[in-house]
């Protein structure tokens, strides 16, 4: 089910009022009704894989109990391999088989030696990526002995498939979701209405944004070969937007819809694109995912601790990984890796924490140093998409040599104009808002705040005409294929 | 938890007004053209689309037209149409075959919403996911009336975007929607007569390959039954034929013309309406 469906707005209310109106006395059932909701939520996209996500929990809910009840270490570390191996060998076979097998046969093709094996059409389940991270951290903790595991199936079958965050996140740490599937959730009604506020904003930059910038994206991306580098840099240009507009205005809907529950999901976007450093645009984008990989990886790995190569070592491997994550593509992992080269100098100079305040704390605008910093970190970073949103490794670098040919100092043109034109005054509109409620959790935390209600509900009604209005053609969430 | 539920509710309600206002708003923006009086008003798909010049018409006429000829118009549109066009209005309706025939997957029906014909289209066996997948195409209203149409440039032989297999697969049995679509298509001409509007039916021609498909199928009997069921609806109707000169390819693609066969038609078809008062069925032939 879509956040952006009809389906999912008939579903969200009347999942709303069940929790609240009939099983709110008893937490119990209102775990049964979240597991029974979620699985809902994700068999509507295709029931079948719902084997996948309850045998994924029903490992992990077992090896945590046995855990618990073993003190042997080399049984521990036994457990914690099958958990490992399990979740991973799922998440290998459908996203990584065919892009391994097409590899391997290449690299013997290489040296002259043919091998007869077939690609399998394999249907990559939508949020494996998401609920394997997600799994993987409760076993991993209770294995440190950072958390107490639960022997509430329940209450760990709606962790692991809990319906907001399932399909792309945020990727939840078990030590932060899983304690308040036990505390008894009381309605409170200004954390509601906030998030029905994030809800909101999530669809516009969702709706309005990344749909509307992924026709033009898609246009100019899919045809690149027959256009100027400028026009190229607008295609670039749009998909930045869209892909920050699609995953980070999912992020809100998940957020938001999980506050209507009463749980509190992490802030997953922090207005990454305000970012005055690379390091500080790590810390700001898909931070579910960074910091998840910051402590289960880069921190095992020896972190920035130790000499410059093991520094430049680590810093590689966890951006890699994490390009990989993304896709079975040689494009994402070169993502990663051009990260990584954006990422050391930074870390090598001790400078990789030099911002770690909001930027312009507490003034309308920005110091001409701080529009530098946010100026040229965009630039890196769209560069860094073109590599993401490519077919194949080909593909973007014949798209970054005409974007760096003379053809750059062209004036654009492409099918599309008019609507490239009103995407850039909503891509305007999104900035001036995000800019706004920078130092909130979300774009419009506090823009309410200082008016009166017709004020407010005025601003509501203009976001939500616009989604209305302005939407762009419906697009699937790019993350769903992660 | 009841005030989030009120707020909500009363939410949405304002949004729905609004909304509606908008939506009011941009309909009337886009569709103006209706209002305009002294007018003709074109009905027809794709083969109308492409056989009217409506810049010929316009100056043999004397008047203006404009034209809601679309690509995959169906009976729906139609509908919308007749409820649209105001009183005495004078009209130039297309007796399609294809709007008759066409699966309804295809149909456009993007023509804005209306209660009315929506319930005309359940009260002839449109399932209520059929009258569902019409209220989301058209949650926005879009412009489909027009003063201009670009033709397309003659050439020597045709250039069909479908195969002739395509129209062989629609002509090879009755349809189960074909009766549906015809009472639909029926009601909607009652809706004109009611409004007292000057009607003018025409008939595009077909290439002879697809003449020759529709010749031999089962579905040629009905949508000739149909023309007589039109006629019945008026006290005095005529048929009249016009044929075109084809010493050149005046033919697009299989059903379409092409620009020398919409001009040709356009005079022909002004000069006849001129001299005309009654309800004329125009049947054109190459």
């Amino acid at each position: 089910m879509l956040f952006n469906s009809l389906d999912f707005a008939v579903f969200l209310p009347i999942v709303f009022l069940l929790y609240w109106a009939v099983v709110d006395k008893d937490i119990k059932k209102q775990n049964i009704l979240l597991v029974i909701a979620s699985y809902t939520f994700y068999g509507w996209w295709d029931w079948r894989f719902l084997s996948l996500i309850f045998f994924s929990t029903l490992v992990d809910y077992t090896i945590g109990v046995q855990l618990k009840k073993e003190e042997r270490h080399s049984i521990r570390r036994r457990l914690l391999w099958i958990s490992i191996l399990v979740n991973l060998g799922f998440l290998g076979f459908f996203k990584y088989y065919n892009f391994f097998l097409d590899n391997f046969i290449e690299a013997f093709s290489f040296f002259g030696t043919t091998i007869n094996a077939r690609s399998l059409a394999i249907i990559l389940p939508v949020g494996i990526s998401f609920y394997t991270f997600q799994t993987l951290s409760y076993t991993i903790d209770v294995y440190k002995k950072k958390l107490e595991p639960t022997r509430d199936f329940i209450a760990f079958a709606a962790f692991v498939s809990f319906f907001p965050q399932l399909v792309a996140g945020p990727i939840e740490r078990a030590t932060h979701l899983l304690p308040q599937f036990f505390i008894k959730r009381k309605f409170d009604y200004a954390n509601a209405v906030d998030g029905l506020r994030q809800i909101l904003w999530g669809l516009f930059k969702k709706i309005v944004i990344a749909d509307n910038a992924a026709k033009l994206a898609n246009e100019i991306f899919n045809n690149s070969a027959d256009y100027s580098g400028s026009t190229l840099l607008l295609g670039a240009i749009f998909f930045t937007f869209q892909i920050y507009g699609d995953f980070s205005g999912y992020s809100d809907v998940a957020i938001g819809t999980s506050r209507l529950f009463g749980f509190d999901l992490k802030q997953n976007f922090a207005f990454p694109y305000f970012s005055r450093d690379m390091a500080e645009f790590w810390r700001r984008w898909h931070i579910s995912l960074s910091t998840w990989f910051r402590d289960y990886l880069y921190i095992p790995l020896g972190g920035s601790r130790g000499g410059t190569w093991i520094k430049i070592r680590n810093t590689f491997i966890i951006f890699i990984i994490s390009g990989f994550w993304h896709g079975a593509n040689w494009t994402f992992i070169v993502w990663g890796a051009l990260n990584a080269i954006y990422f050391l100098p930074l870390l090598l100079r001790n400078k990789n924490r030099t911002h770690t305040n909001t930027v312009a704390q507490g003034k309308y605008l920005p110091s001409i140093r701080e529009l530098t910093g946010m100026g040229m970190t965009f630039g890196l970073t769209v560069v860094a998409w073109i590599f993401f949103r490519a077919e194949n490794m080909s593909h973007a670098f014949s798209y970054l040599s005409t974007l760096f040919s003379k053809s750059f100092f062209t004036i654009p043109y492409f099918a599309g104009g008019k609507l490239a034109v009103k995407t850039m005054l909503l891509i305007f509109v999104l900035l001036i808002v995000e800019w706004l409620g920078r130092e909130g959790k979300h774009a419009i935390e506090h823009l309410h705040l200082k008016w009166n209600r017709p004020v407010r509900w005025g601003i509501y009604y203009l976001i939500a005409l616009a989604i209305f209005w302005f939407g762009g053609e419906k697009q699937a969430f790019i993350y769903f294929q992660f | 938890m009841k005030k989030i539920i009120k707020n909500t509710v009363l939410f949405f309600v304002g949004l729905g007004l609004l909304n509606a206002l908008v939506y009011g708003g941009v309909y009337f923006y886009n569709n103006h053209l209706f209002f305009k009086s002294d007018a003709v008003f074109v009905w027809g798909d794709s083969q109308t689309y492409e056989g009217i010049d409506l810049a010929k018409l316009s100056a043999n006429l004397e008047k203006k037209v404009y034209s809601t000829a679309t690509y995959g118009a169906g009976v729906y549109d139609f509908l919308r149409f007749t409820d649209q066009v105001s009183e005495n209005a004078e009209v130039i309706v297309s007796v399609a075959k294809l709007v008759q025939v066409r699966r309804k997957k295809y149909d456009f029906h993007r023509t804005g919403l209306s209660a009315k014909s929506l319930s005309t289209m359940y009260q002839n066996n449109y399932s209520l996911s059929e009258i569902i997948s019409i209220i989301k195409k058209n949650l926005k209203p879009d412009q489909y009336i027009r003063s201009k149409i670009k033709l397309s440039p003659y050439q020597d032989n045709i250039e069909p975007d479908l195969p002739l297999s395509h129209f062989q697969d629609y002509y090879q049995e009755i349809p189960s929607f074909l009766e549906d679509k015809q009472s639909i298509y029926l009601q909607g001409i009652k809706n004109l007569i009611a409004k007292d509007c000057k009607i003018t039916f025409i008939e595009f021609p077909y290439h002879p390959a697809l003449t020759r498909i529709e010749s031999q199928s089962p579905i040629l009997p009905k949508t000739e039954t149909f023309k007589e069921n039109i006629a019945a609806l008026f006290p005095a109707f005529q048929t009249d034929t016009i044929f075109l000169q084809n010493d050149k390819n005046i033919f697009k693609d299989y059903s379409h013309l092409n620009m020398l066969g919409a001009n040709q038609l356009s005079t022909m078809l002004a000069e006849k309406m001129k001299k005309n008062n009654m309800t004329i069925l125009y049947i054109v032939r190459p």
